[in-house]
């Protein structure tokens, strides 16, 4: 009986496995593609180098001399390759002040869930601030401000976004805070964050669990038609079959 | 896509005449397309089937492919001709594999997967189609359920039913070493699939939330 079992199965398996479709063209055309990245990779790298290093240093000079501290460079240089022989204190570096703007809070509604929705509170994306003491050391630009970098905004932790979800979802089964996690992961997410398609999945999965049947249906959907391939596809039509009963 | 006007002729030519495989492993290495491409045609089917059965996922085994087959030109220089081609393919796909199912074991484990536990069987399988996939489906989690070796050793022998002549040759190591794995996975497997078949359908209590 037990090797009926599993005869069967492998005989089902081997069946059901090993069918590549249409895919010899598309992976074909894949490793071609990476084939000649390679090649171009290969053949320009030191062009691309030469270039990257030249941009570098023309974009670090045109701040220097923007931000007037083009002279304590050219002296820092000189200092170092014994051309200057000035009698000046060496040029210390000066802190200069940090400022990052608060991330704007993303609506929930602009990922396809309402709003309004019980137990679904949009969630804000972290904030993130900090603040330095502007301060001038150098005696050369005693009289000058110093100058403020460029303004960078905080870009959430995508990573940890995933992982309050993922905790939510599965440890705690908390459906409701899960549900508002993956809506707070998938707004945060850009395109190519590698677990994209698994939140939209568990979101779905959220839904279902909360009874909103409509919304989890149209969740499920694009995994059901195969517009992820084969991932989940057979489990997104069964739950949608056993949704519409 | 680039297409060669010769790549059927060649596919013919490699698969019918009977070409030694030194002289199609020595055009692709020294960079023929229209003989990689042939080679490729000849043995996708068979890489990516056992990329799939070992690794379970359709995604991972296209990888599998296509890392393949990106490094067979530059492997093939050192291609003797002590085997044949297709065992030479095979053992750098169980290479692959093995890199593969590292980082999908990760993966698996942090989607802990999530569709599985929410689907509630209330019956039997409703007939012969369903009950087939579904007897798949518990091979596909037993299967992950054995150490890689143990598994490639399984697939190769039993799901694909390959001579221990050959898969020893594709691995690389000899029929007892080789017996002993296929006699410890199918024991394990069929400890395992008995646990699942009997955790399943009517019998599982858990099924509807």
């Amino acid at each position: 009986m037990k090797d009926d079992l599993l005869e069967r199965a492998v005989a089902s398996y081997r069946d059901q496995t090993g069918n590549a479709g249409d895919q010899s063209d598309a992976v074909l055309e894949r490793i071609q593609r990476s084939r000649r990245m390679t090649h171009l990779v290969g053949r320009k790298r030191r062009r691309a180098l030469a270039v990257a290093l030249a941009a570098a240093l023309a974009t670090a000079g045109a701040w220097a001399g923007v931000s007037k501290r083009l002279p304590a460079l050219v002296a820092r240089v000189a200092a170092f390759v014994r051309i200057d022989d000035s009698k000046e204190a060496p040029v210390t570096k000066p802190a200069v002040s940090r400022h990052v703007p608060v991330e704007p809070a993303v609506p929930a509604a602009s990922i396809g869930v309402p709003a309004t929705a019980p137990g679904a509170p949009d969630v804000e994306a972290p904030t993130k601030e900090t603040h330095g003491n502007p301060t001038v050391s150098s005696r050369r630009h005693a009289t000058e401000p110093a100058p403020t970098m460029p303004v960078v905004a905080a870009a959430p932790d995508v990573d940890a976004l995933y992982r309050a979800a993922h905790d939510q979802h599965f440890k705690a089964h908390d459906y409701v805070a899960a549900l508002s996690a993956w809506n707070a992961y998938l707004a945060a997410a850009g395109p190519g964050s590698g677990m994209l398609i698994e939140a939209r999945y568990n979101r779905g999965i959220a839904l279902a669990r909360l009874g909103r049947r409509d919304e989890a249906v149209a969740a499920l959907r694009p995994f059901a038609d195969g517009e992820y391939g084969e991932y989940r596809k057979t489990e997104a039509r069964r739950l949608i079959e056993k949704l519409e009963q | 896509m680039n297409y060669y006007p010769l790549e059927l002729v060649t596919t013919l030519r490699y698969l019918l005449a009977g070409e030694e495989p030194l002289d199609v492993a020595a055009r692709v290495a020294s960079g023929d397309e229209a003989a990689f491409v042939a080679v490729y045609r000849a043995h996708f089917d068979e890489v990516r089937a056992f990329a799939e059965r070992v690794l379970g996922s359709r995604s991972a085994a296209d990888d599998v492919v296509h890392d393949v087959f990106l490094a067979l030109p530059r492997a093939l220089r050192s291609f003797r001709g002590e085997g044949s081609l297709k065992s030479f393919i095979l053992s750098m796909a169980v290479r692959s594999a093995r890199s593969h199912h590292r980082s999908l074991i990760r993966r698996l484990k942090r989607e802990e997967r999530a569709g599985e536990e929410y689907v509630p069987w209330t019956a039997p399988p409703p007939d012969a189609e369903l009950e087939r996939t579904e007897l798949a489906r518990l091979l596909a989690r037993a299967l992950d359920t054995l150490p890689l070796d143990q598994r490639v050793a399984f697939v190769l022998c039993e799901v694909e039913e390959r001579t221990s002549t050959e898969v020893a040759e594709i691995l690389g190591e000899n029929a007892a070493t080789l017996r002993a794995r296929v006699f410890h996975a199918k024991k394990k497997l069929r400890r395992v699939l008995a646990e699942l078949a009997g955790s399943t359908p009517a019998h599982d209590e858990r099924g509807t939330e």
